[in-house]
C-alpha cells in the first residue's frame, strides 16, 4: 500500500478531514460493512471491533500512515472520531520527529 | 475531596496493595475500568511465588476450581522434553482470579470504583490530579499506577527488548483422550514465527495462549484461523492436542506491541508503578502474575514504612533483572533460532533450570 503521508499540504501534514474519512473507509472495511454504516461518532462497541480487529487495524494503520498506534493506547480509543484523533496526533509526532531531526543534522 | 492514596487499576497488582494499604487502616480508593469479571490475555500460570501472595492474601485458588500443574513440556513439530517442576503450580482464569482478588480489597475495606477510568494525572504542589473519563475528578496524595497493558495519556511506558509479539488467547474444551494426556502439565509449543502455551484451566477448559510475530501475522492477513492452521501444520503436537476439540470463545482475545522485557527507570516523578506498568516480562516464564503480586506486596510494604517510589522501584530492578533479561533474550532465541530448543532434548533439566532463573528470588519475596 503506498504510504500517503505528505502529499497534501506545504506541512507534509494530511488535512484532517481526510484523515477521517480514511479512518472510516478502513473500519468499514475491516468489519466488511458498506462506508454509510460508519460515521465519526460510531463507537467500536456498536461496530462490534474487538482486539483482534484492532490488530489488524493497527495493521492498515501501520501501511497506510507509517504509525503504530500501540494497545496500550487502545483504551482510550472509543469511537471512530478517537481513531482518526489519534492517527493525526502520531502523524504530527511523526513529522515532528523528522523535522527536529533535520534540523539538528543541519546545525 | 482528597485522598490518601488512589489506585488507577483493579489488577492483580493494584487490588493487592489497596487490600494491603486498607488492612493496615489506610484510606484507599481504587478506579477500576471493567465493570465486572472479563477475560485477560494472559498464560493464566500460578507459580510458588503467585501461590505464596495470594495465602497471605487469604485466598486460595483451589476453592475456585484452580488445576494443579506439576510438569512442563517443550515441544515443537513433537515433544522435545518433558519435565517436573521445582514446585506444584496451579492454573486458573484470570477472569475468575481478578474478581475474587478485588472482592477481597472491598471486603477488607477499599473503596472500588467500577467503570471508571483516569483519563488524565498531573501533579499540582503536593497532590495529585486526576481527571476521570467519564467526569469528575479526585485530589490524591499518593498515586499507584496498575493500569496493566493500559498507559496512562502522558504516562508512557518504553518498548521493552522484544515488542513485535501479538498474543492471542482462546479456550478450549480438549477432546477426553487430549485432556487426560494434558493434565498436570503447562506445555510450551513452538512454531515458525512464535509459540503457544497450552494449559488446563478450571472447569475442564484448556487455555491456548500463543505468541506469533507481526511479520508472520501479516503473512497470514491477520486471521486467527489462518494462524492456527498455520500452528497446527508445523506441529503435529498441537495439531493433536486440539483435535476434537471445542473453541469456546467466538474469536480470540488479542493484544499486541506487548514491551516484554520493559523495566520502569528508577525517577523521582513520585508515582508508584505496579504490576505490568513496572516490569514486563516474557509470557512463557510463567512469571508475570508473581511478579504483579510481588509488586503490590512490595510497594504496599514500602509505602507503609515511608519510604519513596524509587526505593520500589530500585528494589524491582534488583530482584527481577536476572530473571527478565534471560526470558527477554530466551524470548527473542524461541522465536528467531527454535532449532536451539532441541538442547532440552538431550539436557531436559533445562526446562527446570530455566523455570528457576526467571523467578523472583527467594530472598526478595516479602513474607
Amino acid at each position: 500500500m503506498d504510504n500517503i503521508v505528505g502529499q497534501n499540504s506545504s506541512e507534509g501534514q494530511i488535512p484532517e478531514g481526510q484523515i477521517a474519512e480514511q479512518c472510516i473507509a478502513l473500519v468499514a472495511a475491516a468489519k466488511q460493512i458498506p462506508v454509510e454504516q460508519v460515521t465519526l461518532d460510531s463507537t467500536f462497541e456498536e461496530l462490534a471491533v474487538d482486539s483482534l480487529d484492532w490488530v489488524s487495524l493497527s495493521f492498515d494503520v501501520e501501511d497506510k500512515y507509517g504509525i503504530d498506534i500501540p494497545d496500550s493506547r487502545l483504551h482510550t480509543i472509543l469511537t471512530v472520531r478517537d481513531m482518526a484523533d489519534g492517527v493525526a496526533e502520531a502523524l504530527h509526532a511523526k513529522a515532528e520527529k523528522a523535522r527536529l531531526k533535520e534540523a539538528g543534522e543541519g546545525a | 475531596m482528597e485522598r490518601e492514596a488512589v489506585v488507577i487499576g483493579g489488577g492483580l497488582a493494584g487490588a493487592s496493595l489497596a487490600a494491603q494499604l486498607a488492612r493496615a487502616g489506610r484510606d484507599v480508593l481504587l478506579l477500576e475500568r471493567t465493570r465486572s469479571a472479563h477475560h485477560k490475555v494472559c498464560g493464566e500460570f500460578l507459580s510458588r511465588e503467585a501461590l505464596h501472595y495470594l495465602s497471605l492474601q487469604g485466598i486460595n485458588p483451589t476453592a475456585f476450581g484452580a488445576v494443579p500443574i506439576s510438569g512442563v513440556r517443550l515441544a515443537a513439530r513433537e515433544l522435545i522434553a518433558e519435565t517436573t517442576l521445582p514446585f506444584t503450580a496451579l492454573s486458573l482464569t484470570r477472569r475468575t482470579l481478578d474478581e475474587a482478588i478485588l472482592r477481597n480489597a472491598e471486603a477488607v475495606g477499599v473503596e472500588v470504583w467500577r467503570g471508571t477510568s483516569a483519563a488524565l494525572l498531573t501533579r499540582s504542589r503536593e497532590l495529585w490530579d486526576l481527571g476521570m473519563d467519564q467526569g469528575g475528578s479526585v485530589r490524591a496524595q499518593n498515586v499507584f499506577l496498575a493500569t496493566g497493558k493500559h498507559d496512562l495519556r502522558g504516562w508512557l511506558r518504553s518498548k521493552g527488548w522484544h515488542n513485535d509479539l501479538v498474543a492471542l488467547k482462546m479456550y478450549f474444551r480438549l477432546s477426553k483422550i487430549q485432556q487426560a494426556a494434558l493434565f498436570g502439565f503447562v506445555e510450551l509449543i513452538l512454531f515458525p514465527g512464535g509459540y503457544t502455551g497450552l494449559q488446563p484451566v478450571e472447569n475442564g477448559e484448556a487455555n491456548l495462549c500463543l505468541l506469533i510475530t507481526r511479520e508472520q501475522l501479516r503473512r497470514l492477513k491477520g486471521s486467527w484461523e489462518a494462524v492456527l492452521e498455520h500452528a497446527c501444520l508445523h506441529s503435529p503436537h498441537l495439531r493433536d492436542r486440539l483435535s476434537g476439540s471445542q473453541p469456546l470463545l467466538d474469536r480470540p482475545v488479542a493484544l499486541s506491541s506487548i514491551p516484554y522485557g520493559y523495566r520502569a527507570p528508577v525517577g523521582s516523578d513520585g508515582i508508584w508503578r505496579l504490576g505490568d506498568q513496572s516490569a514486563v516480562i516474557p509470557s512463557f516464564s510463567g512469571d508475570g502474575m508473581s511478579i504483579a503480586l510481588h509488586s503490590g506486596h512490595l510497594a504496599a510494604n514500602l509505602f507503609l514504612a515511608g519510604k519513596m517510589p524509587y526505593v520500589f522501584q530500585q528494589q524491582m530492578r534488583r530482584a527481577l533483572g536476572r530473571g527478565i533479561g534471560v526470558a527477554s533474550a530466551l524470548s527473542q532465541l524461541l522465536v528467531r533460532a527454535p532449532v536451539l530448543a532441541q538442547i532440552a532434548r538431550v539436557r531436559p533439566r533445562l526446562l527446570r533450570d530455566i523455570a528457576i532463573l526467571t523467578r523472583i528470588p527467594e530472598s526478595a519475596l516479602i513474607l
